[in-house]
């Protein structure tokens, strides 16, 4: 499998931090993966997503060791602006992110800045707003969009950069229910019928049960790693740092230490429902 | 002492082309020491509800009255003393020098004396979870969680007896979230305050309010007990709202189990119910 990311050895100490952000850091990252990424806040989530577009360290004042490759390009000495067509990255507010009159030009923005002909612009804007479900709004003003269209013209302005990855940090945060959703299907659709890959950082237990991959992250270490139902089922570990697990996760896991032999790492309801009838079963 | 709302509408931006009816005709009590949760997705009314609860906004027709003040007519300075709202992402709201001068600032304009500010400010802090020397930094220092606990101090040390909370965990993590929630759960225990707070997640209201109020449209869709709403899965969901994922649960169950209770909403009475089942057999 073709590797999108690789991280080797990765430490970064912010200039006049106290302690370092990310320690020691290993990952590869394969094309076309769903990747979530947990920890409570301050554990590095965000640090590390800044190093996956170079804007660590090359906007940043502070101390780097190890290396970090994007498509295997060192993310030191290859400019932002190039890394940008590579690797796209959404943020948390979904005010902050959008600039221009409309949601049309705030998608141009990107392209334009990349001296992308205006016709072949026109088009990346046109389908970007399509696999987003907004081609209805492009001369709409953005701020009378709700939240979730909000960061769907984020994520559209990302796509006319045309990159391989999109890093996604807490996009869904600031979200109603409906909104996660409508941002959730997007996600999953870019990643499985444009084999985008998705690094998308949440605390919503839901949608990292949907990823390929989850990592959990605390004080600047990935200190869990693996499928969804693998990182689910140290029910523990998780609540230690101060996180969530599925609510059906955390039955199975509290009837567990009451004797009850119950399977671990259960993620969705259904799942947990035929467990308990099997267990029903087998015990009468 | 009560919150007292009769056919409230509000209309924003009467007579223009962006004429909104964002309430329709609300009808509602809320009595002294209540704990209430109001649930709805965007655009339902929830925040234009609340602002009208200290005047904030005049209701278009209709009366609102708030400890026996009527908020079109009467006094709305004393009305604030005994309303207190934390809006959303309050943090953007701090501005001070110090910590201890935002805290203070609205104490200050209210002509609290000196004794009383630092009783207030040495209780709410003790409240939500911070040291006192917190109170010499500069509010913008701080990290996320600690500024929204800032924000929710200001508003505490007013004394409000009603004290409304608009999406108070938005973007915190877990930890964080379950903090601030068990803060204002102590404050209510402690002073028996009437409780507002306004949620987009259902696990979260599950577990600490009393009461739910749930909007669509500009309408009141459901009131009553967490019981009496959540049992409402199908209605909920035909309006954007979704049920905690352990009440889905339990419902499935009850195909395979008949004689399973319906109304479970939190992980422990789950495990209760659920223990008592399997162990049986």
């Amino acid at each position: 499998m073709e590797r999108v990311i690789e991280i080797e050895n990765l430490t970064y100490r912010y200039a006049r931090a106290e302690e370092t952000s990310l320690k020691n850091i290993t990952l590869a990252v394969e094309k076309g993966k769903f990747m979530v990424i947990m920890g409570h806040a301050g554990a590095g989530k965000t640090s590390l997503s800044l190093c996956l577009n170079g804007l660590i360290p090359q906007f940043m004042q502070g101390r780097m060791q190890g290396k970090v490759r994007v498509k295997g390009k060192d993310t030191r000495s290859i400019p932002v602006q190039e890394l940008a067509k590579e690797v796209g990255l959404v943020l948390q507010d979904p005010e902050s992110q959008i600039i221009c009159r409309t949601v049309g030009e705030d998608v141009a923005f990107g392209p334009e800045n990349l001296g992308v002909p205006p016709l072949e612009i026109r088009k990346r804007v046109d389908e970007a707003l399509s696999m987003v479900g907004i081609s209805d709004y492009a001369k709409h003003a953005p701020h009378l969009l709700s939240g979730g269209q909000k960061q769907r013209v984020a994520i559209a302005g990302i796509l006319a950069m045309k990159p391989d990855c999109i890093v996604l940090d807490e996009a869904t945060s600031m979200l109603d229910p409906i909104g996660r959703k409508e941002v959730m299907a997007v996600l999953k659709k870019l990643n499985t019928r444009e084999g985008i890959t998705i690094i998308h950082i949440t605390h919503h237990m839901d949608e990292a049960s949907l990823a390929d991959r989850v990592l959990v992250m605390d004080h600047g270490k990935i200190v869990l790693s693996g499928t969804p139902k693998y990182v689910f089922s140290n029910v523990e570990v998780i609540k230690n740092l101060g996180l969530e697990v599925p609510q059906v996760t955390e039955l199975f896991y509290v009837l567990r230490k009451e004797g009850i032999e119950l399977p671990n790492g259960v993620l969705d309801v259904d799942e947990a429902v035929n467990l308990v009838k099997d267990y029903l079963e087998k015990s009468t | 002492m009560s919150i007292e709302l009769e056919n409230l509408t509000h209309i924003y931006m009467k007579g223009t082309p962006f004429e909104k009816k964002a309430l329709d005709n609300i009808t509602l009590r809320i009595s002294d020491g209540e704990f209430v949760g109001i649930i709805g997705h965007t655009g339902s009314g929830k925040s234009t509800l609340v602002q009208h609860f200290n005047g904030l906004l005049k209701p278009t027709s209709g009366k609102v009255t708030v400890n026996g003040i009527d908020v079109t007519r009467g006094d709305l300075k004393e009305l604030r003393k005994h309303v207190g709202i934390v809006f959303q992402y309050p943090e953007h709201q701090l501005f001070e020098e110090t910590v201890y001068k935002d805290i203070a600032f609205g104490m200050v304009k209210m002509g609290f004396d000196d004794d009383r500010i630092k009783r207030n400010i040495n209780w709410a802090l003790n409240l939500v979870g911070l040291d006192e020397d917190i109170l010499e930094k500069s509010p913008f220092e701080l990290s996320g969680g600690q500024k929204r606990r800032v924000a929710i101090a200001g508003v505490l040390v007013m004394e409000p007896n009603i004290l409304i909370l608009d999406e108070p965990t938005a973007g915190l993590d877990p930890q964080g979230k379950n903090e601030i929630y068990g803060y204002i759960q102590n404050l209510h225990r402690q002073t028996g305050n009437t409780v507002i707070i306004i949620s987009h997640n259902m696990e979260d209201i599950a577990k600490i309010a009393h009461r739910v109020i749930v909007m669509n449209e500009g309408r009141i869709e459901l009131d009553g007990s967490v019981a009496t709403v959540f049992r409402e899965a199908d209605r909920l969901e035909s309006i954007g709202l979704t049920i905690p994922q352990i009440s889905v649960f339990i419902r499935k169950l009850k195909k395979i189990v008949p004689d399973i209770r319906e109304d479970i909403f939190t992980i422990e009475d789950a495990k209760n119910e659920l223990f008592k089942i399997l162990k049986r057999r």
